[in-house]
């Protein structure tokens, strides 16, 4: 991911073309004038293992980029455990040879797959490669790329280029320069004996690549607190049941590698009321489960618990107590069944929470009787608004009741938002054996493959009248309430993700946005010319852009500093030069003497000053920007000699 | 009128404002004159125009974003691409042909945001956040943009392929012509070659009246038959490289054809194209990323979880590897130009299939009203 940094030879600067070349492709190499130049890294012996090159290599990083984009492609044609268990499911039910294969290859845990973990394992590996060094590399650029340049007589040939002579002291000159260009907010190094010097700009651009890269590696540290010390579960919470945290009390545990149950706050919950509110529109508006939470605040211990605070969660609007937070994530009914036996002996008596999505609109639920014998188990059907369809309407859905009475085929719960009504529940009655320790089912599954039935139909309206069955048991609904879904969780690791994420979007703007350049700053005093004796002073900033204008390629070997030297300009009181030479700075001259029959006492000429600038992104940007550089600077120059003169 | 109404009708406005446009477009691209470019620019302009009332209308009517549905949502997104059309490509006459893409591209969105109409509505309570705002608003630009950025890739790449078609004609027509054979027993060079081509001239001057661009072509195919002396290696080398306007209507035989292909030839260059896929692909790239993260704060909040593989979450996962292995192919030796392009074309139809597939036909946490 890093430019090549093998094969930096040591350029002998004769070849200014090739010396450009060089530095604006690669941006490496022992160029006189690039600040890049460190001395190589000595190769560890593991780096000359075959194959090793190629782990370092941004062609092995995008082909495996490719394949986790592949990857990830995967699981959104085949369910996945982490998001669709029932899918899985039915998918083993109706595909058995293919799950048993699919689930070899472990297509059903794509995310925790040992190829999908090889691939971006190997991605990572191939990042901490490239990170590595380049992160050296940037540190040591930091310390070195501003140290003293070597004294060189030949300005090296830059991209952006300019040069004018000063009625100032080298030092004042310098001074100056120093000053504006650190307003422009230039970096910048010591001169050296020659009065050269390097200013940099942008290194931030590799500074926030970096950053971006690392701070995946920030991010899955995140990941793996949220893994090993996190807990995830849910609950289900009847309005006005009292809760308290404690593994038994979840219906869905899954707890992190390292959370214990004595991590468990022991706090308890009371669920109050829950409320769905609905648009005019039948959509849903509103779901809000009003808590209030008790806890032992004197931590004393079996201490009394008192109630620590009151709050309506809804969605987008969690509970968070003590790192533990409640999202509201689903609700239903609740209906409480009552059953007693034929002597009046009550065998039942709870809420049984009911899940839309039955046959005709219904709601469904489930009551076992496992103490019984045969064992009794009853599938619920709740119409919270029951219509009597005709028989002809109802002729098509006979299926859903078998063996049910004529009034019970014609059932049906009417759509759109459930609000109670004619409140029916329907009771599928099974016999046999549950399979409670056979088979495997949640509180909520009746698994009927070794029962009988359904035997009959029980039909119940709510809290009024109730059925009773062939066999003896009665059945009552008495009331009806909401329940809750609340997700609980802790993530130890969340802020740590933030923090990762946050670096994350800096690093990248940055690395994207920011492009780097670099300024060559060369000041020195002007060597007198006798053989010279015309005046030309040089109207500054008139020709500014041509000034700074790139030059194109191939340079030309007559631009150095030491040619424009040799140049007439005696007594100018600030002169500017193109380079490459052409007529423009002829007519410069024109426009100079001009100016100079205008200009008060002109002041002679004391120090000329080179400036040279590389940009490594954004060329045509930095071309704008070196001639507003330029012009600040002949500004800055000229208000500071008027300052001079009246002084 | 209710605010709903108008915002329907500003809809079909929009639609039908931009239908022109495309067919303004072509007849740029067919006669090449500036009347046609005007019709075009204005029919875009009045199209977004109308667009944008029509999104402010249920903005308005419903106090909420304007992206609460699947409707909605791609109409936003057309919406960007095509105030990227309008903004960055419409002004430039050299870019008309990516203007009519861009544009169809975003005709095509509506019409299937029109299919899956929905009367906007108040929101789901899981909707009901200032971060659909945020969240959403991020998605549409971002993937409005790539969007754009991986048509104007798959534009390079039809460039690319006609400029190796030409470049494979220009060959094999040397070796084949019988002009070429004999001359070459003529003259012992390589130069047989260009005389061959000299009739070219002839067509690129009936170009000329019709219009500037080709003047530029005329005027540098000259300067490059002029430069004839440096040799055929070095010129078969120059316009592997770059893009070398001798290639086009190399001979009078071929004219039958290129006209055929001539809207291939009225693309932007192949360097251009590929330096504004790079553009737009720098500009959006950091703010789908930015969705994308906003997107997982939000899931925090609102579902208990930053991330969870939900079929979006996974698509949006997806377009992101693509576009950041686009990035990084950009700036290797080997995967520059075509190979990198191809990627973000992948990265376009990810989007698409994000857009389209995901959002009907899979189950999802993100699957409220039809999102």
């Amino acid at each position: 991911m890093t430019p090549t940094r093998a094969g930096s030879t040591s350029s002998t600067k004769k070849d200014p073309e090739k010396d450009q070349q060089t530095t604006t492709e690669a941006g490496s190499g022992n160029n006189t004038h690039n600040f890049d130049a460190l001395p190589p890294v000595p190769m560890k012996a593991f780096a000359k293992l075959p194959g090793w090159k190629a782990l370092r290599s941004m062609r092995t990083a995008i082909w495996l980029l490719l394949a986790l984009a592949i990857a990830t492609f995967i699981p959104t044609w085949v369910p996945q455990r982490i998001t669709n268990q029932t899918k899985v499911q039915e998918f083993a039910e109706d595909h058995p040879s293919w799950f048993q294969a699919f689930d070899r290859l472990r297509l059903f845990d794509v995310f925790d797959s040992w190829w999908y973990i090889g691939i971006y394992g190997t991605l990572l590996f191939v990042l901490v490669n490239c990170l590595v060094p380049r992160t050296r590399n940037f540190f040591r650029q930091q310390k070195q790329a501003f140290a003293t340049p070597r004294e060189r007589k030949q300005f090296p040939s830059l991209p952006c280029h300019v040069e004018m002579q000063v009625p100032l002291s080298p030092e004042e000159t310098v001074s100056l320069l120093k000053k504006t260009l650190r307003s422009h907010r230039f970096r910048q190094g010591n001169l050296n004996t020659r009065g050269q010097w390097v200013a940099e700009k942008g290194h931030l651009r590799e500074g926030g690549s970096l950053v971006f890269h690392w701070s995946f590696f920030v991010l899955l540290l995140g990941m793996f607190f949220t893994r090993a010390f996190g807990f995830e579960g849910q609950v289900l919470l009847v309005e006005g049941e009292h809760w308290v945290d404690a593994p038994v009390n979840y219906d869905y545990y899954n707890p992190g590698r390292f959370f214990g149950p004595e991590d468990h706050r022991g706090f308890e919950i009371a669920h109050d009321s829950f409320e769905v509110r609905f648009f005019e529109n039948g959509g849903p508006a509103d779901f809000v489960s009003t808590v209030r939470v008790f806890d032992d605040t004197n931590n004393n211990a079996q201490g009394e618990k008192s109630q620590v605070l009151q709050k309506e969660i809804r969605v987008n609007n969690p509970l968070d107590y003590r790192g533990m937070k409640f999202y509201q994530i689903s609700w239903g009914w609740a209906i409480r069944v009552t059953i007693d036996d034929q002597n009046g002996k009550p065998l039942f008596d709870d809420w049984v929470p009911l899940f839309p999505g039955g046959a005709r609109n219904t709601w469904t639920g489930v009551v076992k009787l496992p103490s019984l014998s045969p064992q009794v188990g009853m599938e619920l059907f709740f119409f919270p608004d029951a219509l009597l369809l005709g028989e002809e309407e109802a002729a098509d859905l006979r299926g859903d009741f078998a063996g049910g009475e004529n009034l019970l085929i014609r059932l049906f719960a009417r759509p759109g938002p459930p609000t109670i009504g004619d409140a029916v529940l329907l009771a599928g009655e099974y016999a046999g054996d549950l399979g409670q320790n056979t088979l495997f089912q949640t509180v909520y599954d009746l698994r009927t493959e070794n029962m009988e039935g359904p035997l009959e139909y029980g039909l119940a309206r709510l809290s009024n009248t109730g059925y009773r069955f062939a066999d003896g048991l009665s059945l009552h609904a008495p009331e009806i309430r909401h329940y809750s879904v609340l997700r609980v969780k802790r993530d130890p690791g969340l802020w740590t993700v933030l923090i990762a994420a946050v670096l994350l979007m800096f690093g990248l703007t940055a690395s994207l946005y920011i492009s780097r350049r670099r300024l060559w700053v060369w000041v020195r005093p002007v060597e007198p010319d006798p053989s010279d004796t015309n005046t030309a002073t040089a109207a500054s900033g008139t020709d500014t852009k041509e000034t700074a204008a790139p030059r194109t390629p191939p340079p030309n070997h007559n631009s150095t500093p030491s040619q424009s030297g040799e140049k007439p300009t005696a007594t100018a009181t600030e002169s500017t030069t193109m380079s490459p030479a052409s007529p423009l700075s002829q007519r410069n001259d024109v426009l100079s003497q001009q100016h100079a029959t205008e200009a008060a006492a002109p002041r002679t000429p004391q120090t000329m000053v080179t400036l040279g600038g590389l940009a490594y992104q954004r060329k045509d940007a930095f071309e704008t920007e070196f001639t507003r550089l330029v012009k600040d600077l002949q500004a800055k120059l000229r208000s500071n000699q008027a300052h001079g003169n009246n002084t | 009128m209710s605010l709903l109404t108008f915002s329907d009708i500003s809809f079909w406005t929009a639609i039908t404002a931009y239908s022109l446009t495309v067919l303004a477009t072509f007849g740029h691209l067919a006669w090449k004159t500036k009347n046609w470019q005007r019709v075009s620019a204005i029919c875009a302009g009045s199209g977004l125009t109308a667009h944008l009332l029509s999104l402010g209308a249920i903005a308005l009517a419903l106090e909420r974003a304007p992206w609460g549905s699947l409707y909605e949502f791609l109409s936003a997104v057309s919406a960007l691409l095509m105030i990227v059309t309008v903004s960055q490509v419409l002004p430039k006459p050299e870019l008309t042909s990516i203007t009519g893409v861009l544009t169809g591209v975003a005709v095509m969105l509506m019409g299937i945001g029109a299919l899956l109409y929905a009367e906007p509505t108040d929101l789901q309570p899981a909707l009901q956040s200032g971060w659909l705002a945020i969240h959403v608003f991020l998605a549409i630009v971002g993937s409005g943009s790539l969007l754009s950025a991986a048509t104007v890739s798959f534009l390079y790449l039809r460039r690319l392929r006609y400029d190796e078609q030409t470049q494979k004609n220009l060959t094999d027509r040397r070796a084949d012509s019988p002009i070429t054979t004999a001359t070459a027993s003529a003259i012992p060079s390589e130069a047989p070659a260009f005389t061959a081509s000299v009739p070219d001239h002839t067509f690129h001057r009936s170009l000329v009246t019709e219009g500037n661009a080709s003047s530029v072509l005329l005027s540098r195919s000259l300067s490059a038959a002029a430069g004839k002396e440096a040799g055929t290696a070095l010129l078969e080398k120059n316009q592997r490289d770059t893009i070398d306007p001798t290639k086009e209507n190399t001979d009078n035989k071929q004219h039958t054809k290129e006209a055929v292909n001539a809207h291939k030839t009225r693309l932007p260059s192949a360097k251009r194209l590929d330096t504004l896929a790079h553009r737009l692909v720098t500009f959006s790239f950091p703010i789908w990323t930015l969705a994308v993260l906003m997107g997982a704060v939000w899931g925090e909040q609102a579902w208990g979880r930053y991330w969870g593989w939900d079929p979006k979450e996974t698509m949006s996962f997806i377009i992101w590897v693509l576009f950041a292995g686009y990035l990084h192919a950009r700036a290797t030796r080997g995967w520059k130009g075509k190979r990198s392009a191809v990627l973000a074309c992948w990265g376009g139809g990810a989007i698409l299939f994000n857009f389209l597939f995901v959002n009907l036909v899979i189950s999802g946490l993100h699957s409220y009203s039809g999102f």
